[in-house]
């Protein structure tokens, strides 16, 4: 990594880290709402739905906003949580957090595509056995969704990888803290010279977004070649 | 054992079965008579709580409890068990290890080759098996998965029948015998072809035709009416 300067090393080690963590944090949340919004009938389940997916459409900034409102040191969560000693605001957690919910979505459609195509015969088959409803989700319902959930993970990584403006609205662009590859790409190109440290930031995001979106189309397509039974 | 009480049936707005009334003693067999589509199957799936059906009134009660508000776990663990119309394929799941995972591995050697299935054991559950094979692994799955009530949906059909006597005999050595905690077995058949009455005990049938019970009586005569004056009631 010689051809990376030392601040170019951090933002891409910071990056790994906070995708690493948002991916893996969200994980657990993203295969209970992809379950819910699958196969629960409830009230509220398309204002879930659109909940869900919001951070697809609502402009980055706004929801960086919204997460300072929520999780900033004034904002109402993130004032109870700081007395418990978590602190998001300002910190390389606020950015795996903000992460976390601008790649939420993303996980969880792929995981709750893989839900879709399980065969319900075969959990009621299960069931008909005797297993109980934790037994049929972790020994039938959870290897069948398994590639779904790996091709969620990858693509949440990758879209945490390239997070912006969310990141950059509750948690700043503080070296070594919270600027991630995207935000120091900003930063580099804000000052004279900076050039040649942005691009060789912009391969590297390139390399990881195209390795990411090629990963997650190969456990695709073996999971529809599973469906078709092949 | 099984007690139909006045059972309405419904997926969503459209009634399935109504007003069924059905009762079941203790080590008793019954068959279920019946034209396609009249509602023979829902009613097994309804006993073993399968979705989509929904009981929208009446009570099933099952050795004293009434079970329609339990799920279907629940169900199977009071001793209710299904021998599927059409079992799912299980690719990566061996006969031999289906066995050993209902813990009836000391009993698999015996029952299958009673049912000629002893060279199936190493290959995938229902993967490349024909028509009559998936019935009979589904009939030894049910034997070996030991409920108190065994529901068969049409057992026989797509059997040859050699092996139609042998499904037949093996539904006759567990329903009136005692399970492996010594309490009495009991069971319900849909027949399409009344084939299997002549291999099993079946104490009385049932016809069912567009959703209601409609007579009961001798498994015997009651088939042999159908065959010539169709699914109505014998007359006195």
């Amino acid at each position: 990594m010689d051809w990376l300067g030392p601040e170019e090393w951090q933002a891409v080690a910071l990056s790994l880290k906070v995708s690493f963590w948002a991916t893996l944090a969200s994980l657990p949340f993203g295969i209970l709402a992809a379950y819910a919004l699958a196969r629960w009938r409830f009230p509220g389940r398309q204002l879930l739905n659109g909940l869900v997916h919001l951070p697809l459409v609502l402009p980055p900034v706004v929801t960086g906003y919204l997460l300072l409102l929520t999780f900033g040191t004034q904002g109402a969560i993130g004032r109870a949580l700081a007395e418990v000693g978590i602190v998001f605001a300002f910190r390389w957690t606020g950015a795996a957090l903000a992460a976390a919910v601008m790649a939420f979505p993303l996980m969880v459609r792929a995981i709750r595509l893989s839900l879709d195509a399980v065969d319900p015969g075969l959990e009621e088959a299960a069931a008909t056995l005797g297993a109980s409803r934790a037994w049929v989700f972790l020994t039938v319902t959870l290897p069948l969704i398994l590639p779904g959930i790996l091709a969620g993970s990858i693509l949440a990584f990758a879209k945490a990888m390239g997070e912006f403006g969310a990141t950059i609205t509750f948690v700043s662009n503080i070296p070594g803290e919270t600027q991630t590859l995207p935000t120091a790409v900003y930063a580099f190109l804000q000052v004279p010279g900076g050039e040649p440290a942005a691009l060789r930031l912009v391969i590297i995001a390139v390399a990881v977004a195209m390795g990411a979106l090629f990963l997650s189309e190969w456990v695709g397509r073996r999971v529809a070649r599973r469906v078709a039974g092949t | 054992m099984l007690e139909i009480r006045n059972l309405t049936v419904a997926i969503g707005d459209n009634v399935i079965l109504r007003d069924i009334d059905l009762h079941l003693p203790e080590g008793e067999l019954h068959v279920l008579l019946g034209p396609n589509g009249s509602g023979k199957s829902s009613l097994l799936a309804t006993i073993m709580g399968l979705p989509p059906f929904e009981v929208v009134s009446g009570e099933i009660i099952f050795a004293g409890t009434p079970i329609q508000s339990l799920d279907l776990t629940e169900r199977a663990e009071l001793g209710i068990g299904l021998a599927y119309q059409r079992p799912p394929s299980l690719d990566g799941v061996t006969v031999r290890s289906f066995a050993a995972a209902l813990g009836a591995v000391a009993a698999l050697e015996t029952e299958a080759a009673a049912l000629d299935l002893t060279g199936f054991l190493d290959r995938d559950m229902n993967v490349g098996f024909s028509g009559g094979e998936i019935k009979r692994w589904e009939v030894l799955k049910l034997v070996l998965q030991d409920p108190r009530l065994l529901l068969f949906d049409e057992p026989e059909s797509g059997v040859d029948l050699e092996h139609v006597i042998a499904v037949g005999d093996a539904i006759r050595r567990v329903v009136g015998a005692p399970d492996r905690s010594g309490r009495t077995c009991s069971g319900l058949v849909i027949t399409h072809t009344g084939l299997i009455l002549s291999h099993v005990k079946a104490d009385r049938a049932h016809i069912i035709k567009e959703g209601r019970l409609l007579h009961s009586g001798d498994p015997h005569e009651l088939f042999g009416h159908i065959q010539t004056e169709g699914y109505t009631i014998p007359a006195a």
